[in-house]
């Protein structure tokens, strides 16, 4: 086998397969994308707190239903002037507050909730 | 080494020295019109250099690419149903995290913060190189990321079957099939984290360190390939330094060319890790607590549990493969082949960690240990598959021929 041949079979499904992924989820919004709208225009982020502001009005916990608290890596528009880690609160209970957004995995489920019931 | 295999070869250095070429321009600020030139200058010397005694291949049977072909058509199938949009949590959470930061000019140690779940120490192989291809293309894309996983991971049975098909085409088929069955090696391969493309390095220096004896250059190879395993995770390091000590006087003997082949991905480490990144929460959090944990029978239990049910329900095949080879040894009263020895060494490591570990264990294993023994796995079936196709082409499947 020429090595540009095996080349031109792994690049074209490579390619292939990218391009199945692209139209597969170009469309989805799944949970991830809408962590990211929800939390569009984060300004502050308490350091080893739980509270976070969204839009500089609302506060927001982040509690996981599991033990396992794991931290959403949040990326944004205008992260340049912050740290962009959002902690969770160091409480397995469920939200007392609206939740605007969860996940849910093979594992962990995933809130983000307002500090308040509404 | 086959031509084929240097090209494949090829892809893994190409990656390396993107990454690093990138995280040690990005450190002065350079700007991309600057970094990619002396990128693509760096990947057209490396070409020249590693096929500089290239010479073109035999014409072979088309059966041996329709073989391949139809074997990544059938990986790349099943990772279409098995692949999350945005990878599994630690892509999001850590390593596409850690990407967007890097593609900021300015901002990119703002990463070196989120010290409490993002894991900064990581080392940047991975991160870097998306980094890079979102510099160019002008920011982040969801292709990047999965384009360059999905190439990693094809890599991995392509260059054990251009390793092997010219000793027996039969047992480079079967190993194919292993890996087209093994649901755990796709769904790790597209799930975005750093793990396979470890498994990938890690394999290409065995590849490389098996021609060693006949031609030397490839020590530098070998060595740019374990110097890649280590920015590529903290794992890496003790990949890289078990297999150095298991052939510590090939190492000694030829350390000029294994300085060659080591020196940029140190560099590029040593920087990272002295000068931006924290320390690693296993190692910065041992205390006299975590050292008692060695006379805890209870975690080698737990541990020894969690493994066996990891292997039984995803690589039950090479278990069987593993022990009745040890059995076998033991019959005939000889030792191991040395680089079975040396993966199962990397296991004995691994399970130490996990020892001295001050995580809650059950939460470690449950997360970790599966990717751990994926790391393991390429090197796995590339050794018994080329004790089982005979080096010297001799093997008992040699027979077999299409």
């Amino acid at each position: 086998m020429k090595a540009p041949v095996l080349l031109i079979i792994l690049f074209f499904v490579v390619a292939v397969s990218a391009w199945s992924y692209y139209h597969k989820f170009s469309n989805v919004q799944d949970d991830m994308d809408k962590l990211a709208n929800a939390l569009h225009g984060v300004k502050d982020v308490v350091q080893g707190g739980s509270a976070i502001s969204i839009g500089g009005n609302v506060d927001i916990t982040i509690r996981s239903q599991s033990r396992y608290i794991l931290a959403p890596g949040i990326v944004l528009a205008d992260h340049k002037d912050t740290s962009l880690m959002i902690y969770p609160v160091q409480d397995s209970a469920m939200p007392a507050g609206k939740i605007i957004w969860q996940h849910t995995d093979e594992r962990f489920k995933y809130y983000i909730t307002t500090s308040h019931a509404e | 080494m086959q031509s084929d295999s240097k090209h494949i070869l090829y892809i893994g250095l190409g990656i390396g020295c993107i990454s690093i070429l990138y995280y040690l321009l990005l450190i002065p600020g350079l700007p991309v019109f600057i970094i990619a030139p002396v990128i693509i200058a760096a990947l057209v010397f490396l070409y020249r250099w590693l096929n500089k005694d290239y010479h073109p291949a035999v014409q072979n049977n088309i059966w041996r690419m329709a073989i391949l072909a139809i074997a990544l058509v059938m990986i790349a199938d099943k990772a279409d149903g098995l692949v999350d949009k945005h990878g599994q949590w630690d892509a999001w959470a850590i390593w596409n995290l850690h990407a967007h930061y890097l593609a900021d000019p300015v901002y990119w140690k703002n990463m070196f913060r989120n010290l409490e779940h993002a894991h900064p120490d990581y080392p940047l192989a991975l991160p870097a190189t998306i980094a890079f291809f979102s510099r160019l293309a002008g920011g982040f894309h969801m292709l990047m990321p999965y384009t360059l996983h999905v190439l990693i991971m094809l890599c991995i049975p392509v260059l054990i079957y251009t390793e092997l098909y010219r000793k027996s085409l039969l047992v480079a088929s079967l190993m194919l099939l292993l890996f087209i069955n093994n649901d755990m090696f796709i769904t790790q391969g597209v799930s975005q984290m750093a793990d396979t493309m470890l498994a990938f390095f890690f394999l290409a220096a065995f590849v490389c360190f098996d021609y060693a004896k006949e031609h030397r250059q490839m020590i530098i190879l070998t060595s740019a390939f374990l110097g890649l395993c280590m920015w590529t995770k903290n794992e890496g390091i003790l990949l890289s330094l078990v297999f150095i000590l298991f052939h510590a006087k090939v190492f000694v003997f030829e350390w000029k060319r294994v300085l060659y082949g080591i020196a940029l991905p140190l560099i590029a480490l040593l920087v990272f890790k002295l000068g931006y990144a924290p320390a690693n929460d296993l190692v910065s959090r041992q205390s006299a607590e975590t050292f008692n944990n060695i006379t805890d029978w209870s975690r080698y239990e737990q541990i020894y549990r969690s493994w066996m049910d990891t292997i039984n329900q995803h690589y039950k095949t090479l278990k069987y493969l593993v022990v009745l080879y040890l059995l076998y040894c033991l019959l005939r009263r000889k030792l191991p082949d040395s680089r079975l020895l040396l993966i199962l060494t990397c296991l004995a490591g691994y399970f130490m960690i996990y020892i001295f570990s001050h995580q809650d264990l059950e939460w470690h294993l449950f997360t970790s240990a599966h990717r751990l023994l994926h790391q393991l796995m390429p090197v796995t079936v590339y050794v018994f598959a080329h004790k089982f196709a005979g080096a010297s082409g001799k093997g008992a499947f040699q027979l077999i021929r299409l």
